[in-house]
């Protein structure tokens, strides 16, 4: 992280509390729900980073741990049971899920390296994709809509509200605070070291996998939150929150923002909903046109957003 | 008195290719052992089926009593065993501070290395802590690399050609380095191609040809005709 990363970093953060009086004053609801998005997807690519870009691991199935977050909520929420249905209880859950989850996919695909890597976290990405399809209780295929918000401190966190936009931006600044301290410890050293060369590392007596399997239970708890959000965001859960192309968008924003780098999340999310917003805006073919852009950031600075800003193309 | 290190018939090799034919010998404790020989002579293959990182390996490797034939590198690593491995091997996108203390190990006792003790043995990393590995000079790399070796506290300290590449004066603070290390009593398995040298810094010499011990003894003791048929020097 350079200074000039952090500030532009800062000022990005502070355009997002603003956008809250901006609202208001405009009367652009709309704004909250943008900028919203663009947090939730930032958090989980804070999750997401931690595997991929710090850890040097191409993980492609973190949207499964999104939805198994966002699920947690929709479940408890519709089934209304009386312990489960606040939301510190929801949020929680979403935590201790999205990391229970991937602590046991980690710990089976952690053992394989390279495209087999890849391939088994997408395959699994997949089996609870269609384990939500399943769930004719909760709408199968189409999702069902939830009747009702979190409430968090007697706050309801309902979709659109400021409540839920300054929860979402909280969450953005501790998670990003955290995956910072935590790369800077030696745990993150080791992570990072071992992305660089697993073997070294191991010879000089760290067993590798259980730092990877540490940091993608942490990955798929942060992504559990991110769940958690989005589904109050949305006021909606459906299976196609734990797709592989929202997998694919998770990617993207990791490696568009900065892979391995403190705010690559937040560059990278940022360009994603705001490019979306516009290119959609002026054709319904945007993805054409997105596609090639994302190519030239990935030929002309492989180090994403983050790196151009630090002056480092390679990050 | 029970050898720190034993070596037991060890064989190693890559694919069909055997390079170890059988290598026995000991590593005493507080004793430095030099290992010389030709290049291909399997010196690196030894270390490597030492730490377990050799693609097979048949025979016994033994620290302190302890079977560590068949051990993964890391558990070999904790079981007491600290590599400066050939081409120092420093991660470049670490800091040197973070190279030294990620994958340190504390231990207790007068004798047990810290970041601190560390400094003060390499004093020159002190002013390079938050420097990236990869913007290190070679020299200052193998500091690091001993270093790390050092923070794991390891009962015995492999030093694969660890002035490999080196300027003579950096070369001379290597083994500058390695005879402090000695005078504190640390074991050491040093191989190095500066055979002079070796001769005055080691206890023991063990010389490789061809996969096989050709001769061990005392340093002192090398004579000049084995040495002249086993290195042509």
């Amino acid at each position: 992280m350079t200074r000039s990363t952090a500030i532009i970093a800062g000022f990005l953060f502070v355009a997002l509390i603003a956008a809250i009086p901006a609202a208001l004053f405009l009367h652009e609801p709309y704004l909250i729900s943008l900028f919203g998005r663009l947090a939730i997807l930032a958090v989980a690519g804070v999750g997401l980073n931690l595997v991929l870009g710090h850890s040097g691991l191409p993980a492609f199935g973190h949207a499964a741990f999104v939805g198994v977050g966002a699920y947690s909520v929709g479940i408890t929420t519709l089934e209304g049971i009386p312990f489960l249905a606040n939301g510190w209880a929801q949020f929680g859950l979403a935590i201790v899920l999205g990391a229970l989850s991937a602590t046991i996919i980690g710990a089976l695909s952690l053992r394989t390296r390279g495209v087999a890597f890849l391939m088994i976290t997408l395959a699994f990405g997949q089996m609870l994709f269609y384990g939500a399809v399943s769930l004719e209780r909760y709408g199968g295929d189409d999702g069902t809509t939830l009747p009702t918000s979190s409430t968090l401190a007697g706050l309801s966190l309902e979709r659109g509200s400021i409540a839920l936009y300054a929860l979402s931006l909280l969450v953005l600044l501790l998670a990003t605070y955290a995956a910072w301290r935590v790369m800077r410890s030696p745990f993150g050293a080791v992570l990072r070291g071992a992305a660089v060369n697993e073997r070294r590392m191991q010879a000089v007596g760290i067993q590798v996998f259980r730092f990877r399997l540490a940091a993608f239970a942490l990955s798929g708890a942060i992504c559990g939150l991110a769940g958690a959000l989005l589904a109050n965001h949305a006021a909606y859960v459906s299976p196609a929150n734990l797709s592989w192309m929202r997998s694919v968008e998770l990617a993207i924003v990791v490696l568009l923002g900065g892979a391995g780098t403190t705010f690559g999340p937040l560059f990278g999310a940022a360009a994603f909903v705001l490019l979306e917003e516009v290119l959609s805006g002026l054709t319904e073919h945007w993805r054409l046109i997105f596609g090639p852009l994302l190519l030239l950031v990935v030929l002309v600075a492989p180090g994403g957003i983050a790196g151009l800003l630090s002056g480092k193309r390679d990050g | 008195m029970k050898p720190l290190l034993r070596l037991e018939g060890l064989e190693a090799g890559y694919g069909p290719a055997r390079v170890l034919n059988g290598v026995s010998f000991d590593v005493g404790r507080g004793e430095v052992v030099a290992l010389l020989g030709r290049n291909g002579m399997g010196k690196t293959t030894l270390v490597r089926a030492v730490m377990g990182l050799a693609p097979w390996v048949r025979g016994r490797v033994l620290l302190d009593g302890r079977d560590l034939s068949h051990e993964t590198p890391y558990r070999i690593a904790r079981a007491g065993i600290g590599l400066v491995p050939e081409g120092r091997d420093v991660f470049p996108n670490l800091t040197v501070r973070e190279n030294l203390i990620a994958t340190a190990r504390r231990a207790s006792g007068p004798r047990a290395w810290t970041l601190e003790r560390v400094l003060d043995l390499l004093p020159q990393l002190r002013e390079r802590l938050g420097a990236q590995g990869g913007t290190l000079s070679g020299g200052e790399q193998q500091m690091v690399a001993i270093g790390r070796a050092l923070l794991i506290n390891p009962e015995l300290l492999i030093l694969d050609e660890a002035t490999e590449g080196l300027a003579p004066q950096l070369r001379t603070e290597v083994w500058d380095c390695v005879r402090t290390l000695q005078a504190q009593g640390q074991s050491i398995l040093l191989i190095d191609k500066h055979v002079a040298v070796m001769r005055t810094l080691a206890d023991r010499i063990v010389l490789l040809e061809k996969g096989r011990v050709a001769w061990r003894g005392a340093a002192k003791a090398l004579p000049e005709d084995v040495l002249q048929r086993t290195l042509g020097v």
